[in-house]
C-alpha cells in the first residue's frame, strides 16, 4: 500500500539521519543566488540531510508602506492572506496546514513582508500552490476581516498591559517622532480602527510582486528546482508601487528626555535609548563588540556584573543594537523594583561613562570575540533559522559568502575601535528614559538625571 | 479569550466537541490529515540540534532509542476504531482537570500562597 511505504521510507531517514557522518566543511554557508525574470531573487541553500524543505517569500510591503493614519495596514494585511483567495476559503487553508503539519505563515515588519512555510518534500508542489495563491490571491472575504480586526485590536489591548510593551512604545515615538521607526508595526486601537476592509486590497495591489520580492528555499532542493517551481507560479506578478525612498529622519532630540508611565507595579521597567548606527555601517562591529562588554553579554557583561551581581539591584539588565536598514537604535532594559530603579539607572550610566573614558581590556576584547565567533555558528542549527538568516543578509544588500566576512570583521576589531564605538553610538546627551512602574516609589530626578547624563 | 465572552461557554463548546468524537468517530479524511500532520512534524522536530536531542532523548525515556524506528509505521496502523477506544477510556469527566487564568481585577497578581481555587469537575 501506498501510505504504507510512505511512512516506512520516512521512519527509515529518521533513523539513517543521526547515523550520517558529519559533512566536511569549507566555507561557513553557502548558497546559490540569482535574479529572477521580472525582478525577483531566488536564492536556494541545498541541505539534503532532512527530506524538508523550508520557503521564505519576503516582499517590500513592510509598516513603512502604510501611512501613519492607517498604521496596523501592513501588519493586517499580511495576517489576512491566508484568510481566503480566489479559490480556498479560510478553513480550506486551515485544513491543508494541518495536513502540512504546520503550515503557512504570513506577517510583517517595518521594512518587508512576507509569508513562509516548511514542508516535508513529498508535499513541496501542494505548498508552493498555497504559498502561491495566498500571495497572488487573496480576496480578504469581510467575515474574516472584521475576525482578524477584533483579534489585533484584542492583542494591542493586552499588549499595552505589559509594561515592557509600553515602554517600548513610548520610547519608539519620543527617539524617532514620524519616522516608521518610531511607531509600532502592529498600529495602535485608533490606527487599526480606521482600517477598513478595501484598504486592504488596495495596499496588496500596491505593494505585492515579483519585483519587490525575494524567495529562499533551505533543504533538499535545487536551484533549477526551485525556480521551476517558482516561476510556474508567479510569473506576471505584477505590483503597481515601486522601491520607496528612505523615510526622512527628523534631528535626534537634544538631552535626555523623559517618557513616565505610572502604574500601580511591584516593578519598574526602564528603558534608556538612542538613535544609533544603521546595520550596514563599516562600525557595526566593534559596536557589536563593545555592546557585549557593556551590557550584552549576559553574565560577562559589566552592567548586568555591577548592579545584578555585585548590588543586586535588577531582575534584567542587557542593552543591544537595534540597528535597520536605514536607521537604528542602542537600547538598554532594566527591571528593577520600583525602590531600586533610581540607583540602577545612575550606575548603568556610570557604566557608560566609564567605557566611554576607559575603554575596555585585552582579556574583555579576547572574550567578547571569542563569544561573537564561536556562537554563531550554533545560531545557525535550523532550516527556519538558516533561512531567516539569509534572508536577512540579502535585504541588507550584503553579498552571500557574508558570513565568513562578518566573522573576519569581527576578529580585526581593535580595542581602539571599540572605546571609539562607545562614545560615538552611545549618546546620553541625545536619548530617551522611558519609565513604567509607580513613579513616586521609584523616586526619579529628572534634573539630578539630566546633569548625569551630560557628555564630558 | 476575546472580551465579553463567557469561559463556561468555551469548556462547553470543548466538553461537546469530545462528546462528538466518542459518538461519531472520526472520518477518514481526518484520519489522514492528523497522519501526515504528525509524520511531518515528526521529521520537522529533527531539524535543529535541539530538537534532535529531544527526540533521542524522549525516546530513550519511553524505552530505548530504537522505538524511533517503529514510530511512524505504528502511527499509520491506527484506525478510527482505536480512537474512539482510546478516547472514551482516557476522555472521562474522572480524568478532567480545567485549569482558568484569570487577570486580577486591579492589575496585580494574586499574593504567592493563595492562587485562585483550581476547577476540577471531577469533584462534582
Amino acid at each position: 500500500m501506498r501510505t504504507q511505504k510512505r511512512t516506512i521510507s520516512l521512519a527509515f531517514s529518521l533513523l539513517a539521519f543521526f547515523s550520517l557522518a558529519t559533512a566536511s566543511r569549507g566555507a561557513l554557508l553557502t548558497m546559490e543566488r540569482e535574479e529572477l525574470p521580472g525582478g525577483g531573487i531566488l536564492i536556494v541553500k541545498n541541505s539534503p540531510q532532512l527530506p524538508i524543505v523550508t520557503i521564505r517569500v519576503s516582499v517590500r510591503a513592510g509598516s513603512r508602506h502604510e501611512t501613519p493614519q492607517l498604521a496596523g495596514l501592513a501588519s493586517m494585511t499580511a495576517a489576512s492572506l491566508a484568510r481566503g483567495t480566489a479559490g480556498r476559503s479560510a478553513s480550506d487553508i486551515e485544513k491543508l496546514n494541518d495536513r502540512l503539519g504546520g503550515g503557512v505563515e504570513a506577517g510583517a515588519g517595518r521594512d518587508f513582508a512576507g509569508a513562509s512555510l516548511r514542508v516535508l518534500v513529498r508535499d513541496l508542489e501542494q505548498g508552493m500552490d498555497l504559498l502561491a495563491d495566498i500571495l497572488r490571491r487573496p480576496v480578504f472575504p469581510q467575515k474574516e476581516f472584521t475576525k482578524t480586526q477584533r483579534r489585533i485590536l484584542g492583542g494591542l489591548i493586552r499588549r499595552m498591559e505589559r509594561p515592557g510593551s509600553l515602554a517600548d512604545e513610548k520610547m519608539r515615538g519620543r527617539l524617532f517622532g514620524e519616522h516608521p521607526y518610531g511607531r509600532l508595526t502592529s498600529g495602535t486601537p485608533e490606527t487599526v480602527k480606521a482600517i477598513r476592509h478595501q484598504d486592504l486590497t488596495v495596499f496588496h495591489r500596491k505593494w505585492y510582486g515579483m519585483k519587490n520580492a525575494i524567495f529562499v528555499f533551505v533543504g533538499d532542493i535545487t536551484l533549477a528546482r526551485a525556480r521551476e517551481l517558482v516561476l510556474e507560479r508567479f510569473s506576471g506578478w505584477k505590483a503597481e508601487g515601486g522601491q520607496l525612498p528612505p523615510a526622512p529622519l527628523a534631528p535626534a532630540p537634544k538631552g535626555l528626555l523623559f517618557e513616565k508611565v505610572d502604574k500601580p507595579l511591584a516593578q519598574a521597567t526602564i528603558i534608556l535609548a538612542n538613535r544609533s548606527l544603521r546595520r550596514t555601517h563599516p562600525d557595526f562591529y566593534a559596536a557589536r563588540i563593545m555592546n557585549y562588554i557593556l551590557g550584552g553579554g549576559g553574565f560577562d557583561s559589566r552592567i548586568l556584573n555591577n548592579i545584578r551581581e555585585e548590588k543586586g539591584l535588577v531582575y534584567a539588565a542587557y542593552s543591544y543594537f537595534d540597528a535597520g536598514l536605514d536607521s537604528g537604535h542602542w537600547r538598554l532594559f532594566l527591571q528593577t523594583r520600583n525602590e531600586s530603579a533610581r540607583e540602577a539607572i545612575t550606575e548603568s550610566i556610570a557604566e557608560i561613562k566609564r567605557i566611554k573614558k576607559e575603554g575596555v581590556t585585552d582579556k574583555e576584547l579576547a572574550e567578547a570575540k571569542s563569544y561573537i565567533t564561536g556562537n554563531f555558528a550554533t545560531r545557525l542549527t535550523s532550516s527556519s533559522q538558516i533561512s531567516d538568516y539569509i534572508l536577512a543578509i540579502e535585504r541588507l544588500g550584503f553579498p552571500p559568502d557574508y558570513a565568513d566576512k562578518y566573522l573576519a570583521s569581527i576578529r580585526a576589531v581593535t580595542k581602539e575601535q571599540v572605546q571609539a564605538a562607545a562614545r560615538k553610538y552611545i549618546r546620553l546627551d541625545e536619548a530617551v528614559l522611558a519609565i513604567v512602574g509607580n513613579l513616586e516609589k521609584t523616586g526619579i530626578d529628572d534634573v539630578r538625571l539630566s546633569a548625569l547624563s551630560k557628555e564630558e | 479569550m476575546a472580551p465579553g465572552k463567557k469561559v463556561e461557554d468555551v469548556e462547553a463548546v470543548i466538553q461537546d466537541e469530545i462528546d462528538k468524537l466518542i459518538r461519531k468517530g472520526v472520518s477518514r479524511e481526518e484520519l489522514d490529515r492528523a497522519l501526515r500532520s504528525i509524520e511531518a512534524q515528526t521529521v520537522f522536530s529533527m531539524d535543529s540540534h535541539f530538537g534532535r536531542a529531544m527526540l533521542l532523548g524522549r525516546a530513550a525515556i519511553a524505552g530505548n532509542v530504537r522505538l524511533l524506528e517503529t514510530y511512524l509505521p505504528s502511527l499509520a496502523k491506527v484506525t478510527g476504531r482505536d480512537i474512539v477506544r482510546v478516547a472514551k477510556k482516557y476522555l472521562t469527566p474522572d480524568r478532567k482537570t480545567t485549569a482558568i487564568l484569570i487577570p486580577a481585577k486591579d492589575g496585580k497578581s494574586p499574593a504567592p500562597g493563595q492562587p485562585p481555587k483550581p476547577k476540577t469537575s471531577g469533584d462534582k
